[in-house]
């Protein structure tokens, strides 16, 4: 503590110790000049502060700008404590919502894994018994107009007429077997024209069913798989067919 | 640090000077307004109370503060830069003038004042307070600069001593000779 500590703190000479009086010999040796000397300590420091003039001021602010034309744009201190919270909850999000993009990218078999999870295309009912009903072809919603014309056909098939249906080979669409091969040699020789005739028509007629019973069928396979998939019936395969009344 | 509504208030000294170096005005506003009324009181008792002397050194250390900002250590402690600055700039300015002795108008010595109202409590006051300006005026100028940073402008022995360029105890010396030099001057005066 310097001499002048011990003046203020002290209010009178006598309450100085024989140290601080021995510290403060050069400057007072009694009452009277340690109250002196205290007041005069206190005045000055109690003096009231000079207004500096305004113009002063301005003056040089105008010198800073001329020395810094380009100010900068202020940078606080400090990010306040939030500020982080905010910015760490920013990119957690960030690494959420593109995480799971990146991975099921760079991932196929994941892509599989959820095509697999989707819910299986409702199967065909088993309609044994019953008539089978053809459906009209509805349009597809993204195509108005169908992409096809639709085909006459009877109204009813029976499930009987289907088992009976040989399977259906690109054969068909060729010329038929010859019909002598599947008459017995006793019809021939009794009805050898007409027989022979009808015979002929109506293996035509079963083989013309049999195909177009065949086509419906697979039509009707084909109406189960995606709009995509479905097989067209080709003009060769409509000039076959021929309305049954 | 925060830069608050008020601008840097809340800053240090060395780092308003970090920041009026990058360009920051608010930086050099808020020193400018920190130290420029007790570096005028210091210019004025410096300058012989020559107001339009002290208000041009005042100018001059506040642009130095703003063309070389480099020059400040900021180790070093920015008040007792800002006073060494002062100090030079006056130095200077006592070897360029001769003596010369302010405009305050004294008041006569002789008449001893006391009274215990307080209209003529402040009119004692007043007087005295020229008194003791007209007396800081007759010391040498080590002696009165050291008395002025001493106990008109607060700053420590260590400051001092910082800023005069001399040790602590030769600032000592010159404090303990003002004080008794100046006590003398104003003896007649009866203290309340």
């Amino acid at each position: 503590m310097d001499e002048f500590e011990i003046i203020k703190q002290k209010n009178r000479y006598d309450e100085l110790s024989a140290s601080e009086k021995q510290a403060l010999m050069d400057l007072c040796d009694n009452e009277q000049s340690f109250a002196q000397i205290k007041s005069l300590m206190q005045h000055a420091e109690g003096a009231l502060p000079v207004s500096t003039p305004a113009h002063v001021h301005e003056q040089l602010l105008a010198v800073y700008d001329t020395t810094y034309p380009v100010q900068v744009k202020r940078i606080p201190k400090s990010i306040p404590l939030y500020g982080y919270v905010v910015a760490a909850a920013a990119v957690v999000l960030l690494v959420l919502l593109i995480y799971p993009i990146t991975q099921n990218g760079s991932n196929p078999q994941v892509a599989k894994k959820g095509n697999e999870n989707k819910p299986a295309l409702p199967q065909a009912k088993d309609t044994t018994d019953e008539p089978i009903n053809r459906q009209e072809e509805k349009p597809h919603k993204s195509n108005p107009q169908p992409l096809i014309a639709e085909v006459e056909t009877p109204s009813t098939i029976h499930q009987e007429d289907i088992e009976n249906i040989p399977p259906y080979n690109d054969d068909l669409e060729k010329e038929p077997k010859p019909v002598a091969a599947s008459i017995s040699p006793e019809l021939m020789e009794d009805n050898e024209v007409s027989k022979t005739e009808t015979a002929a028509m109506d293996v035509k007629q079963e083989m013309l069913t049999s195909k177009y019973i065949a086509v419906e069928v697979a039509d009707r396979k084909d109406k189960s798989k995606s709009a995509k998939s479905k097989k067209w019936v080709t003009p060769s395969m409509l000039k076959n067919i021929r309305p049954v009344f | 640090m925060k830069v608050t509504k008020e601008g840097f208030k809340d800053f240090s000294d060395e780092q308003l000077m970090l920041a009026l170096k990058q360009g920051e005005k608010l930086a050099f506003n808020e020193l400018y307004l920190r130290y420029s009324d007790k570096l005028y009181g210091y210019l004025l008792k410096m300058l012989w109370y020559n107001e339009v002397r002290a208000q041009d050194l005042l100018q001059d250390v506040f642009t130095k503060i703003i063309t070389q900002p480099h020059l400040f250590d900021t180790n070093r402690n920015f008040k007792t830069w800002l006073y060494t600055i002062a100090a030079n700039l006056c130095k200077n300015e006592f070897k360029r003038n001769e003596v010369r002795k302010g405009t305050v108008n004294g008041v006569e010595n002789q008449v001893a004042i006391s009274s215990d109202t307080n209209v003529e409590k402040e009119v004692h006051e007043r007087h005295f307070r020229k008194a003791l300006d007209e007396a800081l005026l007759k010391l040498d100028n080590k002696h009165r600069e050291a008395f002025v940073l001493k106990h008109i402008d607060g700053l420590s022995i260590k400051e001092i001593a910082d800023i005069m360029g001399a040790n602590e105890g030769t600032v000592k010396s010159r404090l303990f000779y003002a004080i008794k030099k100046l006590s003398e001057s104003l003896q007649i005066f009866e203290l309340v």
